[in-house]
């Protein structure tokens, strides 16, 4: 007695959903950020859900949950780059709201 | 299959039932008196002191993320780890030692770029 | 993968085979990694540009040793070093070092401090490229992609001290990791509905009942939209002329051909996991790219917004090869063709966009009014031999026969013909058209009348590194348009 595959699938796609709409529809960069991690967590969720699938009692499909490992280091990565990029977009507009960002256009 | 979820249903039902009945039952029969410092945030005892939405040093924030960098990175060592008994089994825990010890290194080369830049030193 | 014992494992996942086939990308990460080294030891500053040089060089060198001798697959099939990967791999390096030649003298005294982390960042984006190319796995595309888009973020807002280009940064980080995290949500379905990441497996697996399901279906849709993001495409295309325009020329030079090629090298190999039912879709795409990207150029007035927008309409044509794979029922001759013609194309667009980008780069510092339509008046009169390279970018651009552009054209439209989808060439063609008109007025504005006689005044001598760079470029060009078989015999 487990959960179904079925069930995560759907929470997955949910999260990744949320996620998509706030990327979109949200204009406080560090809410889009927050965005971003939401749909990178789905894709995390997905992998694992595919492992447990995939996986055999004398084989595990290891590709999973290694790939949410990577997964997980380069959010941090990406995480320690957008916040130095928000940084230095707050210094020169003194806001975070994507509305400010008027510079290029055309 | 829904009873599997049953367990987790429980679980919620008690931790919100907690709340409301401690919230009733103290507001039953709990004394109600209304002093200044009540109403203060509460700070470890200590009696409040400036604005909340003070600024704060933006090397907080660089401390943070290279807190967060290294901490992260480090996590590839996780399969390594797990691996390594049977890797020593199979007669190459050498080799791979020695490779883990070169990412290891590479993670030296970031922290000493960061230490000899002056990340690290709180006052500049 | 399943393995007999651990010692399987590791001699299918390390042999020494493998060297050489990695090489050209431990080369340009470990080039990376000297840059940090050289910021730290006192006194070895100085050596900068020969160990960036070298690291190029030597990575285009061993490139080309994978050329007439591949690897094929190596450690464990997650990386394979074909003939398309050598060249893939030789262009990113001698992109990179046309690039970084341009790059020389351009950043202002507020940069200078920080060039060696410029490099280091620099180096990152060329061995993201080659590892991204060469990846037979979507965990080792992903790890190439975060290679070489994080040091590019960076990269675009280098001139902190300036809106517009953190502006770009900013814009073109919230793109990439919206596209970064499709691709992942993408990767995840297939895995889920598969089992699998290798992309062998994956086309070992077309066919099955399972490659119908939704979630395999959904997987690759969404797979394929993230590496679209990268290579903005309609609708996708909206900030890139706004990041192109902002970040550094030089930078911008990298992000326009290598990320580019890079992505296309890896797309058309995998796009054996979309249904051939999307041909129609995957064309109609291609089609509103290049009108997107052809109808923007032709209100530009700023020559950089102009090829920004002129990339993306460049993307379109190619993605075109993709609908002609598609339409032959995923048949591999025709991938092979459909690879060869993109890499032609986009190996004529990276010389032509590399030489272009950095007359611009170098036009900039005469000051950055002289980078516009009515800037560049009267400038074959002030220095013909810039307008003359100018001229012969703007025409392989156009796609005029004797050029390399000319070619690359002429093989994706033969993909196109070849399966019969004569209304997708015929409407690519009269959007092809539509492109020669910008193009041309840049020409026009060229070979005109200064408009003013003060402003001749204005102009930075050529220095000899941009000038052998924009030869290399010019050479190029030309050697491609006039013997393209030349280049088509390497791949055998």
């Amino acid at each position: 007695m487990s959960i179904p595959t079925e069930h995560i699938l759907i929470l997955a796609s949910l999260l990744f959903s949320l996620g998509a709409l706030g990327f979109l529809l949200r204009r406080n960069v560090i809410v889009v950020l927050a965005s971003v991690e939401l749909m990178l967590n789905a894709a995390n969720l997905t992998f694992l859900a595919g492992s447990r699938a995939h996986s055999t009692s004398d084989a595990l499909s290891m590709e999973g949950p290694v790939f949410s490992l990577f997964v997980i280091l380069v959010a941090a990565c990406e995480a320690a780059v957008g916040l130095a990029l928000v940084i230095a977009f707050y210094r020169q507009k003194r806001t975070v709201d994507l509305e400010a960002a008027t510079e290029l256009k055309g | 299959m829904l009873n599997d979820y049953l367990p987790i249903l429980i679980m919620v039902g008690a931790v919100v039932g907690f709340g409301i009945v401690n919230l009733v039952i103290s507001e039953l029969l709990g004394a109600k008196r209304r002093v200044v410092g009540k109403g203060q945030a509460y700070e470890c005892g200590l009696a409040p002191k400036g604005d909340s939405r003070m600024r704060i040093s933006i090397h907080f924030y660089l401390v943070a993320v290279l807190f967060i960098l290294f901490d992260v990175e480090s996590l590839l060592l996780l399969p390594w780890a797990i691996s390594a008994k049977s890797l020593t089994a199979a007669g190459v825990g050498g080799t791979v030692f020695a490779e883990v010890t070169a990412f290891v290194v590479v993670l030296g080369l970031g922290l000493a770029y960061v230490w000899r830049k002056g990340g690290l030193t709180w006052d500049r | 993968m399943t393995f007999q014992s651990t010692q399987d494992a590791f001699d299918a996942a390390f042999s020494t085979a493998a060297l050489p086939a990695v090489l050209p990308a431990v080369i340009l990460s470990v080039g990376a990694l000297l840059m940090l080294l050289i910021e730290i030891v006192p006194g070895a500053r100085a050596s900068r540009p020969i160990v960036v040089l070298a690291t190029l060089v030597g990575a285009l060198f061993a490139n080309f040793t994978q050329l007439s001798d591949p690897a094929g697959p190596v450690l464990d099939g997650i990386y394979a070093s074909t003939p398309e990967t050598a060249i893939w791999g030789m262009l990113f390096a001698a992109g990179a070092l046309l690039a970084w030649v341009y790059s020389i003298g351009y950043y202002g005294e507020k940069a200078r401090p920080f060039l060696a982390e410029h490099d280091m960042l620099f180096l990152s984006a060329p061995a993201g490229m080659t590892l991204m190319v060469c990846s037979q796995d979507l965990l080792m595309f992903f790890v190439g992609l975060e290679l070489l888009s994080l040091p590019l973020y960076a990269r675009a807002a280098f001139r902190r001290e300036r809106h517009d280009s953190v502006e770009a940064g900013l814009k073109y980080f919230l793109l990439g990791a919206f596209a970064a995290a499709t691709y992942l949500f993408g990767a995840s379905l297939l895995y889920l509905a598969t089992g699998t990441i290798s992309v062998m497996e994956l086309k070992m697996m077309m066919g099955d009942t399972i490659t119908t399901t939704p979630v395999f279906l959904a997987g690759a849709g969404l797979l394929v939209a993230g590496i679209f993001f990268k290579i903005s495409v309609f609708p996708f295309h909206m900030w890139v002329p706004d990041v192109y325009e902002g970040s550094p020329t030089p930078v911008t030079t990298l992000m326009a051909t290598g990320t580019k090629a890079a992505a296309f090298g890896f797309l058309i190999p995998i796009s054996f996991l979309l249904p051939t039912e999307a041909t129609g879709l995957i064309a109609a795409i291609a089609l509103l790219t290049m009108a997107a990207g052809n109808l923007g150029a032709l209100v530009q007035t700023n020559i950089k917004r102009m090829l920004a927008y002129s990339g993306v309409a460049h993307a379109g044509t190619i993605l075109l090869v993709i609908a002609g794979y598609l339409a032959s029922g995923r048949d591999d001759a025709i991938g092979e063709q459909a690879l060869h013609a993109a890499l032609f194309y986009l190996a004529a667009y990276l010389f032509t966009s590399t030489g272009s980008f950095g007359l611009l780069a170098m036009l900039e510092r005469d000051g950055e009014d002289l980078t516009t339509m009515r800037g560049i008046r009267g400038l074959a009169r002030r220095r013909p031999a810039v307008a003359a390279a100018m001229t012969l970018f703007m025409l392989s651009l156009g796609g005029i026969p004797a050029t390399g552009g000319f070619f690359g054209k002429w093989f994706v439209f033969t993909v196109l013909v070849q399966e019969g989808m004569y209304g997708v060439a015929i409407l690519g063609a009269l959007m092809s058209v539509v492109a020669l008109g910008y193009y041309l007025r840049v020409i026009v504005n060229l070979w005109m009348e200064p408009l003013d006689e003060a402003d001749t005044g204005r102009v930075a001598p050529v220095t000899l590194p941009a000038g052998i760079a924009t030869a290399v470029c010019a050479l190029g060009v030309l050697v491609l348009g006039l013997m393209p078989g030349w280049f088509l015999d390497l791949l055998g």
